[in-house]
């Protein structure tokens, strides 16, 4: 027994020290560029264009976030339509697609076959970019409307295939005995399956969270009205003003006074991340290792 | 596996015959009634009422602006649309296409069927490629007369020429004079001072400043090109010290000369298969192994012009006016700094941009022809839309500092001078310059104009049409090994001058030199 | 019909739940599928999608004429399969490492770390990199002449792409796709941790016999859907970083690029969707064999 613990701790050091190294590792190459932008925010734009993004604070400036913060109003009611599309596009993703998903992992579902090539299909083939905004654009009414945001994102065959497979794990044992007991489908799926799948539930909330406070070709696509801009348009605004009248300046020999970019793309960076960094913090504690199925059964 | 395929191909056909008689509704309405052909737009309407025009019915304007909305856009347009209620019975909606992304956004919302009615189009926006697939309403010289008098008046017919796509066009174009397919130079003064170079005058010198640069400023680079700085170069020092004028629109590679004051339209050049773009590509070669831009200068992410500008190189090239207004910046903050602006090929002729370069056009989507070129001729012809348009509102973006003449106002930046899409209905009449622009600028403009000459080649377009997969492939190998040769990327020219040809041909080349020889040919004949 | 029908009524709440997504992806993916006959047609703005006039595969023909559509799809597919085993292989690593590695803290942290580029866009990836390598200035080239050693011309170099290529798609992607593999990890019935402890077994065995069998299921999955998009580039991880630079097209063009590269003076609608179609047709043979493959090996691990 003695000999058997030492064995285990060997082991566990060994592990920890090979991890640890590789964990630090890689965050350092995660944490970098990060750094830098950072310290590009904070830097004078004048300073950038001369001697490029520095990796150490030198010429202290936050004229940036000043002239992002010139229209705080705008940012901060962005940030508003960026968190209510979030919280509502994800809740409702994600229950559609697990809902799905459920269905189409239950072995007793005798067209599952059909329906998972269905919405696979989709991911294969898809009519383009064209015939899909004339559909939304003329249609369905996605001008100028918080739908447009929202809509897009809302089901991601590629989301729920995983939650499928993650359920595929859950023995069928536990749907037949909440059978037995005379559950209903959908008091299974919410009340049975749901607890059960607390990580990839967490996990993919956490992808649509991220999807939806990421996206800025939506707002592009479809919004006209800065009350309804998405935050990362604001960034990719910027960044694309400045790649736009480059090509504009050399073909049409159009000269546009610019603002400064350089350290302001930077700084709409760090504004854009904000607050979902912390999300993943917040998603970890669903990742508790050791969901027992059996206790459930029993 | 069989099953489901003949599932979703079930699926399919259904939705296909679903979409299908959804497009037939679509059909029905109002929008698209008038578009089933662009082509036999008749001005029938007009005949009816030649003299009154019916504005009694309200309408909203929609129109398509390239470029984000700048911070006092709404305030303006608010302005504007006063005015225009009252005059013609109409607002104007601005629609904003962000630059971000604007090349992939501009076709798809001119194929969406929405409405649209003025819709800013530009020769280097595709508008020869998009007039020829139907998007735009056509519009003939009785339409100019009947909705736009002063233009039908005052706007030279040679602009319109230059806007024909098979005998008709499809924008009014800009008509400014504007200078900016000329390269010229803007020189840090101060710098060949400090290294005992009294005057820099010709190609020549200029390699002898860059090489000076180049060898003793070590933080800095002679020439700083970026990215797209290539066409700089293929301009100022291969195009016009040989006199070449590139013919066609488009990633063109074929060119007439320009010899004893006249233009030779007998002889149509391939330029990359001319032994003087042989020696300008060993020319870049040999500048870019003396250091005179980055190695990595085709992947650089910066712009041209910012580098000069931060003083991280001593050469600007660019158009007239962009190298005043670089100069403008630069000495704002480095005061010290001596620039001067340097036409280096003053022996080469002198050309004004095509008016196509940017233009209106009305969209085959618009609720309201008429109304939409009569808000144009506004915008082009009376003052007060003019000046809001272009500079805002005074007394708040800008400051009256005499005729054709602005001051900076208090909220400038709000609404930054010519920064929209406005560029459209830009005219010489009122066209309004920086108080502090350049004298140099002006000088040199001034000592053009008497020697402008205007090819008749600015109104050929060639149509890829016949050969449009040939083309692409083409246009794919020419921006491939532009770039090489442009930036001195590659140490065996003429190998890889070579090879070029190699590709073009297997691209098709041949074909399409043969069509655009014969296109060519037939609008030299009708044109002589 | 009927014995789906009676499939219906017994199954009425199934069929309910699987409704909004089925009427969302009829919605928003086959109706607009009827537009990929786009492909085959001279697109006309004044006539719509239906009534354009057919070409047939005239659209086709721009791809395959410069005899480059070989070499830039095999590129493509193989920076896919490159990215696809190196990215699974650090994910799966990584899970591991967190699932069973001790520390709290320290474990939030690093794996939050991971997350961060993913928020970081090409765009601002690409300055950053730029800023990074070039010959002049760059930080890596300030390095190797502080160290003595002669610098290096890393944007110009065809193989110094293909490894940062795949460095930097690993670097976005892994923090991403490590977060699935441990909540599969976290899925792993806890009394066959329990069995394994009383057997002995130490922490490099459980990992063996425990841990990575019981993830076969999500790798297989995670590599059938990415199967699936194996002729599709990461447009922004090619253009951004490399920007547009001939001299190592050969080991950098993709079919995304390359398409964008000829489009970009005529942006002919017609032919940009025949590319688009090109890569569907590509991405749907190569998956269905290799699904079939999956199924005669494994039938529960197909993905249909």
């Amino acid at each position: 027994m003695r000999i058997n613990r030492l064995k285990f701790r060997a082991d566990i050091i060994s592990f920890n020290i090979i991890g640890y190294i590789l964990l630090i590792l890689f965050s350092i190459v995660c944490i970098l560029p990060f750094w830098m932008i950072i310290v590009g925010a904070f830097t004078s734009d004048q300073y950038i264009t001369a001697h490029g993004y520095p990796l150490w604070p030198v010429e202290f400036s936050t004229s940036s976030f000043e002239y992002i913060l010139n229209d705080a109003s705008a940012i901060l009611r962005s940030y508003g339509v960026t968190i209510f599309v979030t919280v509502v596009g994800t809740f409702f993703g994600v229950l559609i697609n697990a809902m799905a998903a459920y269905v189409l992992q239950r072995k007793d579902f005798k067209y599952r076959n059909f329906f998972s090539f269905y919405f696979f299909f989709t991911t294969l083939f898809s009519g383009g970019l064209v015939p899909w905004y004339i559909l939304c654009a003329k249609y369905l009414n996605f001008k100028d409307n918080i739908h447009a945001l929202i809509l897009p994102g809302l089901v991601s065959v590629w989301n729920m295939l995983i939650i499928k497979g993650y359920l595929g794990s859950i023995p069928d044992a536990v749907t037949e005995s909440a059978y037995i007991d005379g559950a209903g489908d959908f008091r299974i799926f919410l009340q049975i399956i749901l607890p059960l799948s607390k990580p990839v539930i967490a996990t993919i909330s956490l992808f649509t969270a991220l999807n939806y406070w990421n996206d800025w070709y939506n707002s592009m696509l479809f919004i006209q009205n800065e009350k309804l801009f998405m935050l990362q348009f604001y960034l990719y605004k910027l960044i694309g003003s400045a790649q736009g009248l480059k090509i504009a300046a050399d073909k049409a020999g159009i000269v546009v006074e610019n603002p400064p970019i350089q350290s302001t793309k930077m700084a709409m960076t760090i504004i854009v991340i904000g607050p979902i960094i912390f999300l993943y913090p917040f998603v970890q504690k669903y990742f508790v290792k050791g969901i027992t199925i059996g206790a459930v059964k029993g | 596996m069989k099953k489901n395929l003949k599932l979703i191909s079930l699926i399919l056909l259904i939705v296909f015959v679903l979409s299908t008689v959804l497009a037939g509704c679509g059909k029905d309405s109002p929008t698209t009634s008038q578009t089933s052909s662009p082509v036999k737009v008749t001005p029938s309407e007009t005949v009816e009422e030649p003299d009154e025009i019916d504005i009694s019915e309200h309408r909203d304007l929609i129109m398509l602006f390239v470029g984000d909305k700048v911070a006092d856009q709404d305030m303006v347009y608010e302005e504007i649309n006063k005015l225009a209620k009252e005059d013609l019975n109409c607002t104007v909606t601005v629609k904003n296409l962000s630059w971000a992304d604007y090349q992939q956004q501009y076709p798809l919302v001119l194929a969406s069927g929405e409405q649209l009615d003025l819709v800013y189009a530009a020769e280097w926006l595709g508008y020869f490629e998009q007039a020829r697939k139907g998007a735009f309403h056509e519009i003939t010289m009785d339409d100019i007369q009947k909705y736009m008098p002063i233009t039908y008046e005052e706007q030279d017919v040679v602009s319109f020429e230059q806007a024909k796509v098979d005998g008709k066009f499809y924008m009014i174009p800009n008509y400014q004079f504007e200078y900016n397919v000329y390269r010229l130079v803007g020189v840090r003064m101060d710098l060949a001072k400090k290294y005992g170079i009294n005057e820099v005058k010709t190609i020549e010198d200029l390699e002898k400043y860059c090489e000076v640069i180049a060898q003793n400023e070590k933080q800095m680079f002679a020439i700083a090109h970026e990215g797209s700085g290539g066409n700089d170069n293929f301009a100022l020092f291969f195009r016009q010290p040989n006199n070449l004028h590139m013919v066609g629109g488009g990633s063109t590679v074929f060119a007439v000369k320009y010899e004893n004051g006249e233009f030779d339209y007998d002889n149509l050049y391939n330029v990359y298969t001319m032994p003087e773009y042989a020696e300008y590509a060993k020319m870049m070669r040999r500048w870019a192994e003396k250091g005179f831009w980055s190695k990595n200068a085709a992947s650089g992410q910066g712009k041209i012009n910012d580098s000069f500008v931060a003083g991280k190189s001593a050469v600007d090239v660019w158009h007239v006016g962009g190298v005043a207004q670089d100069i403008e910046n630069a000495a704002f903050n480095h005061p010290d700094w001596e620039f001067d602006i340097i036409d280096l090929t003053p022996e080469s002729f002198k050309t004004v941009n095509k008016f196509t370069n940017n233009g209106v056009a009305v969209s085959i989507n618009t609720v309201d022809f008429g109304r939409s070129l009569m808000l144009l001729e506004k915008f082009k012809n009376d003052q007060r839309y003019f000046d809001l348009t272009c500079v805002g509102i005074e007394g708040k973006h800008w400051e009256d500092a005499g005729p054709n003449k602005f001051r900076p106002g208090p909220d400038a930046d709000k609404y930054p001078i010519y920064g929209t899409s406005m560029w459209g209905w830009m005219s010489e009449k009122f066209r309004r310059v920086s108080e502090t622009e350049p004298p140099k600028m002006r000088e040199l403009i001034n000592s053009w104009i008497p020697d402008v000459v205007y090819p008749i080649t600015d109104n050929f377009i060639f149509d890829d049409e016949p050969v449009k997969s040939e083309a692409a492939a083409v246009a794919n190998v020419i921006s491939t090994y532009s770039t090489i040769f442009d930036l001195g990327m590659v140490e065996d020219v003429d190998g890889a001058l070579a090879e070029m040809q190699d590709k073009m041909l297997k691209a098709g080349f041949d074909k399409v030199e043969a069509e655009f020889r014969r296109q060519y040919e037939d609008f030299i004949n009708a044109n002589r | 019909m009927a014995s789906f029908i009676k499939e219906l009524k017994r199954k009425k709440v199934l069929f309910l739940m699987l409704l909004p997504a089925f009427i969302y992806i009829l919605i928003f993916a086959y109706i607009p599928m009827a537009g990929s006959i786009l492909a085959f047609k001279d697109f006309r703005y004044n006539l719509g999608i239906f009534k354009s006039p057919w070409v047939w595969f005239k659209n086709f023909r721009f791809f395959f004429i410069s005899g480059d559509a070989l070499h830039v799809t095999m590129n493509t597919f193989m920076y896919n399969l490159v990215f696809i085993v190196v990215n699974n292989f650090l994910e799966i690593t990584f899970a591991i490492i967190l699932s069973e590695i001790t520390g709290r803290y320290f474990k939030k942290i690093t794996q939050s770390t991971m997350f961060l580029p993913y928020f970081i866009s090409w765009v601002i990836a690409g300055v950053i990199v730029y800023n990074f390598f070039n010959y002049e200035f760059g930080a890596f080239n300030g390095i190797m002449k502080s160290l003595g050693l002669p610098p290096v011309d890393v944007y110009n170099n065809a193989n110094w792409w293909r490894v940062l290529l795949v460095f930097f798609s690993a670097w976005k992607n892994v923090g991403y796709g490590t977060i699935i593999y441990l909540s599969a990890v976290m899925g792993i019935d806890h009394e066959m941790f329990n069995a394994a402890e009383i057997d002995g077994a130490n922490l490099y065995q459980r990992i063996r016999h425990i841990i990575l069998p019981s993830l076969v299921p999500t790798m297989v999955l995670l590599f059938l859907l990415a199967v699936s998009n194996i002729f599709r580039g990461d447009f922004g991880l090619f253009y951004q970083l490399v920007g547009t630079n001939p001299l190592v097209y050969d080991a950098t063009d993709i079919i995304d690029t390359y398409v964008f590269r000829s489009l970009m003076t005529s942006s002919d609608i017609g032919m940009a969707a025949a590319a688009g179609f090109y890569q569907s047709v590509m991405c749907f043979v190569t998956i269905i064999i290799v699904n079939r493959i999956v199924k005669k090996i494994q039938p529960d691990y197909a993905l249909f």
